[in-house]
């Protein structure tokens, strides 16, 4: 770990690319670090909301398409929490999967993440119950910050790559022991549930009437999907004009009802329980199923933004009682 | 809840004339009271009134569909109730409704506004909100901080109720304050403020999703043939969305402000639903949800409806 | 510079207003060409949608006509159109769309003249705008 001035790392980096810093809201250029997980997730920054991937036009009477592939200016991401760099790493495990999206890879290659340890979890945030920690080592550079000092450490080779390490001093044995202390302390201050294994239990229960009170509350709007760092369902749709048309990608979400309408009028989750339940199941039991890992890094955004109170915290215990009285 | 409504829910429960109470469960900042749905009396202490009740509990009688319930309303879920009466969505009688002397709901992003720390706790007392955070206690007036919606509400009373509880509602001036100024504005300037609020739109339709009203099973948004709004953020796309969203509303918004509270980024939909209810009050003397029969404003008319904005 | 002819999409009731409008041609009065006609069965057929999705496809501006008050051929469409219509026009100038984009109407079968002047006071009054592009227009 080297011990790197602030100001100065902040230089280094700005000459990698553009540097998008940590804010209440989200990641902006040219501003100060907010103290808190940003209410808006990193996620547009590997996949946008909304992005036109083919135009077909007609000049003559032959249909042309043509691929729209920009090339992607380099980025920083300064800050992101522990929680939000693991939510860039679970996306890629899909996009990642061969064949691989192209427009992912283009996007993932043009950004440097620098984590910054997170000291001031928000009040929903659960990642330890999830076997996470707030000062997680992940990104491309991890960072832990002290008053005028980053402690930093580059985590792969583009980390490496990206600043002149060997210019800096080597951090010392006390500023290792505080990192330690730190991290206990941090760690401790988040309320702990035991979630570990909760994806058995979600197959147990998969079928139990408990899910009809468990998901009452809901009425599926569409919020959690949109503000999660982990959610990139996308729907493709085709967009016309006279003589032109594009094809582009924008965010879906499984909470939708025409989500997984078929072309025949079937649905197979038209009842709102069977979404959410989907839902829950996706991030819980079907990522780790596919992937090896749960799909949600327990950033607790779902819980601020629901607008009808939903906490899947208390749901998740609520199946874990049901499951232990059986 | 008062101990004579829990005895007469309780008798009601016991023979068998509702199975269960729909009401808002209590919860403490920063959780949000939700709709809990009891079917047994043990359970009725978790409900509670609440100044945080800021959704419209007529949202979730669909859910409910084919069950006695018994439900405790403000005026505008009293209205919601009816309307959707009106239309044939569900049956009146399988209600029971308690009307709440209405205080109004208060939107957390004033209280948020008015207080300059994390705040860790808030607490209701008579007309006053107490927060708590690192920056200290303070006290603010309710009226400060009332859903916008609340302050041009018409009728806070649910004159058709089965019972009401006895209490002051609040009487707002209900004035349609921010439509006129907003009304007396130049196009251009109106537009700016307009496509500042639905630049952050981020089409989630929690607006639709928690409005009583907004029941389609196929929403116009989600037609493909025709397509009437295209997907994006291009602010055409998103004023086109709440523009329609708003006509097909004229006449049958009850004003609840639950879609501006529910708004994840905060959009002054007040601003539209005040500007519809104003409409149908001053050209059609309407108001929806009086009664479960009153026919909504854009389904009927009258010989002497205003048309001289007709060539 | 050559100035952009504005385009009018208008939406006239088959009975009433679209025979006005054939009676305006067969009696060979001109009026402008900006008016794009669609023919609907009657003016109560007209869906806010189509006005608010016009606007989105970039018209410069709407004209819904109809049949006289206790005229319409289906008793009472029109009359259910002059509630709507108070309405969209109301809350379409309330977003900042200017009035001079939305024009009604109820122009009788026999009005052929009427249709040619309403048909061109809806473009002059047009006209008088700047040529901006309405703020519901399409960005692509």
């Amino acid at each position: 770990m080297k011990k790197i001035p602030k100001a100065e790392f902040i230089n280094e980096l700005s000459r990698w690319g553009k540097i998008f810093f940590r804010t209440d809201e989200g990641f902006l250029e040219n501003n100060e670090l907010s103290n808190r997980r940003p209410s808006k997730p990193p996620k547009k920054f590997v996949i946008p909301q909304e992005e036109i991937y083919l135009l077909f036009y007609r000049p003559e009477q032959k249909i042309v398409q043509k691929e729209i592939f920009i090339k992607e200016e380099k980025k920083v991401i300064f800050g992101l929490y522990p929680c939000d760099a693991k939510s860039i790493e679970l996306i890629g495990l899909n996009f990642l999967k061969d064949p691989k999206d192209p427009y992912y890879v283009k996007r993932r290659e043009s950004l440097l993440l620098v984590t910054e340890a997170c000291t001031h979890p928000s009040t929903h945030c659960f990642c330890t119950s999830l076997g996470d920690s707030p000062l997680d080592r992940r990104g491309d550079i991890f960072a832990f910050g002290m008053k005028d000092y980053y402690l930093a450490e580059p985590l792969s080779d583009r980390g490496r790559e990206a600043i002149l390490w060997d210019k800096f001093a080597n951090a010392t044995e006390d500023d290792g022991k505080l990192l330690e202390k730190a991290k206990k302390e941090i760690e401790k201050s988040l309320e702990q549930f035991d979630f570990k294994n909760i994806h058995k239990i979600l197959y147990q229960k998969y079928k139990d009437k408990i899910w009809d009170e468990l998901a009452f509350k809901c009425v599926n709007c569409g919020a959690c999907t949109f503000y999660c760092p982990t959610c990139y369902c996308f729907d493709v749709q085709d967009v016309e004009r006279t003589n032109w048309g594009y094809r582009e990608r924008v965010w879906d979400s499984c909470m939708f009802t025409i989500y997984s309408l078929e072309t025949s009028g079937h649905n197979p989750r038209s009842a709102k329980m069977t979404r959410l339940r989907n839902r829950v199941m996706h991030k819980f039991a079907y990522y780790q199923t596919s992937y090896g890992e749960y799909g949600c890094v327990g950033c607790g955004r779902c819980i601020d933004i629901c607008p009808v109170g939903f906490d899947i915290r208390e749901t998740l215990k609520t199946l874990k009682l049901e499951a232990g009285h059986d | 809840m008062d101990k004579k409504i829990i005895e007469l829910l309780k008798e009601k429960l016991e023979n068998g004339e509702i199975e269960g109470v729909l009401g808002f469960e209590r919860k403490q900042y920063p959780e949000k009271n939700g709709v809990i749905f009891v079917n047994h009396s043990e359970g009725f202490k978790r409900i509670a009134d609440s100044l945080f009740n800021t959704l419209n509990i007529a949202t979730y009688l669909g859910k409910l569909k084919g069950k006695k319930v018994a439900v405790l309303v403000r005026g505008c879920e009293e209205r919601a109730i009816n309307m959707l009466s009106v239309e044939n969505q569900l049956n009146r009688e399988e209600f029971f409704l308690i009307g709440l002397p209405c205080q109004g709901i208060v939107n957390i992003r004033k209280v948020k506004s008015l207080y300059e720390g994390e705040i860790k706790n808030i607490e209701e007392k008579d007309r006053l909100i107490m927060v708590e955070g690192d920056k200290g206690k303070i006290e603010i007036s309710v009226s400060k901080v009332l859903s916008n919606s609340c302050l041009d509400c018409q009728r806070p009373t649910s004159p058709t109720a089965d019972i009401n509880i006895e209490g002051d509602t609040i009487s707002p001036d209900a004035d349609f304050l921010k439509v006129k100024e907003i009304e007396s504005l130049s196009f251009p300037d109106r537009w700016e403020i307009f496509k500042n609020e639905f630049e952050s739109c981020i089409r989630c339709y929690s607006c639709r999703e928690v409005c009583p009203l907004c029941y389609c099973e196929t929403c116009f948004v989600d037609s493909s043939d025709p397509q009437w709004v295209e997907p994006g953020k291009d602010v055409s796309d998103i004023a086109s969305f709440h523009l329609i969203r708003m006509l097909h509303m004229a006449g049958r918004c009850v004003g609840c402000g639950a879609c501006e509270i529910a708004c994840p980024e905060g959009i002054k939909l007040s601003y539209l639903t005040s500007k519809i209810a104003k409409d149908v009050k001053e050209a059609f003397n309407y108001e929806s949800g009086l009664t479960a029969t009153q026919k909504p404003a854009l389904s009927e008319f009258k010989q002497n409806d205003k048309g001289e904005f007709i060539l | 510079m050559e100035e952009k002819e504005p385009k009018i999409l208008t939406f006239l009731c088959n009975w009433c207003s679209y025979a006005a409008a054939d009676l305006t041609g067969t009696s060979r009065i001109q009026y402008p060409p900006n008016v794009k006609v669609i023919r609907v069965p009657c003016s109560g057929r007209v869906n806010p949608q189509f006005i608010v999705k016009a606007f989105h496809d970039g018209v410069d501006g709407v004209w819904v006509s109809g049949c006289h008050l206790g005229d319409c051929h289906y008793t009472e469409g029109n009359y259910y159109a002059q509630r709507r219509f108070l309405i969209i026009k109301s809350l379409l100038e309330y977003v900042g769309i200017e009035p001079e984009r939305i024009h009604f109407s109820w122009i009788s079968a026999s009005e052929g003249k009427r249709f040619a002047d309403i048909a061109t006071k809806v473009t002059e009054d047009l006209k008088k705008l700047d040529s901006s592009p309405v703020i519901l227009a399409k960005k692509r």
